[in-house]
């Protein structure tokens, strides 16, 4: 089997050891190096009139740190380009507020549900995972662990490829990780808005009324087999993914049980969908009682 | 030689003197002096790596972000003159400023479409911040106060939704909040539950079991003030740490 590690992929750069205490201690001196800045031992002159002006020194210039390459100042080269960017978007925005009138419907009626009803297009994609799972999972946990793990990104990923500049091919895993998560997120958005009619049913846009009736997935697994299958997958999951990773340098034990985690959820959460469109598995477990399912 | 000609006139006054008090930049030293002398342009350090400015390293999503939130304030507060946020009044305050208030109609597109645009432009900077990497020691934190903004900006969008109080307005905001329902042990309906449905997450979100004249104030106060206060105060420290952590593009 071809290890992270050995493949010279983007988590191994920290085979040499302990690059983390590196960038803190190159950190440390920057901003020591901010406070000598002030000092006399600088060289000041009518060439660069601007270190009076209390400048902080690019990073670049630091020693043994690459350079950023020649700096310009901010006005008129940035300002200038700020303008601009204000000036088209705002423009773009009177256009479309001038062609397009915001959407007012009837007023508000408790006693008359549309059908269907639907969320706003950005937590559309949570109403469509509603297909798949119960709404403790769909509208709470996966939210909640989607902010959480987005969060935990940078902890994750100890890669020091690509700051600033985009870096796609140096660290596959992260961006695959990355555009797989945010495209699935916009194509749940885009079935929930346009492909759902009433009923949550499947329609074509083109079409009136559902295509298909909708159907509610009957096929659960008792719980004899659902509770070892799931514990199967998160433990022992767990457990090889953690052996699998464990080249990985640069990741501490709770970083490492945090991405191992996530990337259960959400490889689980993949799989759940894929068993419900191929055999219309419901639950992997059910208690009634409690109201857990999942 | 000074030139002339009225403009110039008031330029040389001592009222826009003391205003304005580095004037139009002539040399490298004022174009440095008007950066750092000006709070607002502050936000920039006087020079640049000419690298860093290029459109593609940015496609300027976190200013389009901040372009807009501004665009949301104005727009806002003029909406505020106009809407009284009961039941009875909402809607036929939205009807009456689209077809009463001078330019109501417009005012209310360029508001609805800069929230939606919003959450596009803050989603893709996310994005682009992520495929650059941008997110490395010592900027993690920066990225988690990113993430905070995020969800502060969809709970901006979300909380504004209700406000028109049409249909549309009603089962959104019913549909987006009864999830907060079947949270477990919070949520009457969820997993484990322990409270009752007057006492549950979604209850202390509406105010009440359905959405009504309590849940339409609390979306009201939450969109025009807490959320409003609160954001500009992360966007602070954000903006903060990228000027002292280099800008676009420093590495360490």
């Amino acid at each position: 089997m071809n290890r992270v590690g050995d493949s010279g992929s983007e988590f191994d750069r920290h085979a040499d050891g302990g690059r983390s205490d590196d960038v803190s201690r190159r950190v440390g001196d920057r901003l020591r190096g901010m406070d000598r800045s002030a000092g006399a031992d600088r060289p000041s002159g009518p060439s660069r009139p601007w270190r009076e002006l209390g400048e902080v020194q690019p990073v670049g210039s630091m020693p043994d740190l690459p350079s950023l390459g020649p700096t310009v100042p901010v006005w008129p080269n940035l300002l200038f380009r700020e303008l601009l960017a204000v000036l088209a978007c705002l423009l773009v925005l009177l256009v479309v507020s001038l062609l397009f009138n915001a959407p007012l419907e009837a007023p508000a009626d408790p006693a008359t549900t549309p059908n269907p009803a639907k969320a706003p297009w950005y937590f559309v994609g949570l109403q469509e995972l509603l297909v798949y799972f119960d709404p403790w999972i769909a509208g709470v946990a996966i939210p909640l662990v989607i902010v959480f793990g987005l969060a935990a990104i940078p902890y994750l990923d100890p890669s020091r490829k690509g700051e600033g500049v985009y870096t796609f091919r140096e660290r596959p895993v992260a961006v695959g990780i990355f555009t797989f998560g945010l495209v699935g997120w916009f194509v749940l958005i885009l079935v929930g808005l346009v492909f759902r009619g009433p009923g949550w049913a499947w329609v074509w846009p083109w079409t009136h009324g559902p295509v298909h009736p909708a159907t509610e997935a009957s096929g659960s697994l008792p719980n004899v087999v659902g509770v070892p299958l799931l514990l199967a997958y998160f433990v022992g999951g767990g457990y090889l993914l953690l052996r699998w990773i464990r080249e990985w340098v640069g990741l501490g034990a709770l970083a490492r049980v945090t991405f191992v985690f996530l990337a259960l959820a959400f490889a689980g959460v993949v799989l759940k969908i894929v068993l419900h469109l191929a055999f219309g598995l419901r639950y992997f477990v059910s208690f009634p009682g409690s109201g857990f399912s999942v | 030689m000074r030139s002339k000609g009225p403009l110039a006139w008031i330029r040389r006054t001592r009222f826009w003197t003391s205003v304005f008090r580095t004037g139009i930049p002539k040399d490298a030293r004022e174009q440095h002096a008007v950066v750092l002398s000006n709070v607002f342009l502050h936000l920039h350090p006087t020079r640049v790596p000419q690298a860093s400015i290029r459109f593609i390293r940015t496609f300027c999503l976190g200013g389009i972000s901040l372009l807009l939130f501004c665009v949301l304030l104005v727009t806002g507060v003029l909406l505020m003159i106009y809407y009284r946020p009961t039941p009875g009044l909402a809607y036929t305050d939205i009807q009456e400023l689209e077809a009463v208030v001078p330019f109501g109609q417009l005012l209310r597109n360029l508001h609805r479409w800069s929230g939606h645009a919003m959450v596009l432009a803050v989603i893709a900077h996310m994005a682009r911040v992520f495929y650059a990497g941008a997110y490395r020691p010592p900027r993690e934190f920066n990225w988690v106060i990113g993430v905070f903004l995020l969800v502060l900006t969809l709970f901006l969008s979300f909380t504004g939704y209700l406000l028109p109080w049409d249909q549309l307005a009603y089962w959104a905001v019913t549909v987006g909040t009864n999830m907060a329902a079947s949270a477990p042990f919070i949520g009457h309906l969820g997993p484990f539950s322990v409270v009752d449905a007057g006492g549950d997450a979604r209850a202390i979100l509406l105010g009440g079991e359905v959405v009504g004249a309590d849940a339409l104030i609390r979306f009201y106060v939450l969109h025009c003030v807490v959320i409003p206060v609160v954001m500009p105060l992360l966007m602070a420290i954000h903006f903060y740490r990228v000027r002292k952590d280099g800008g676009v593009l420093a590495r360490y």
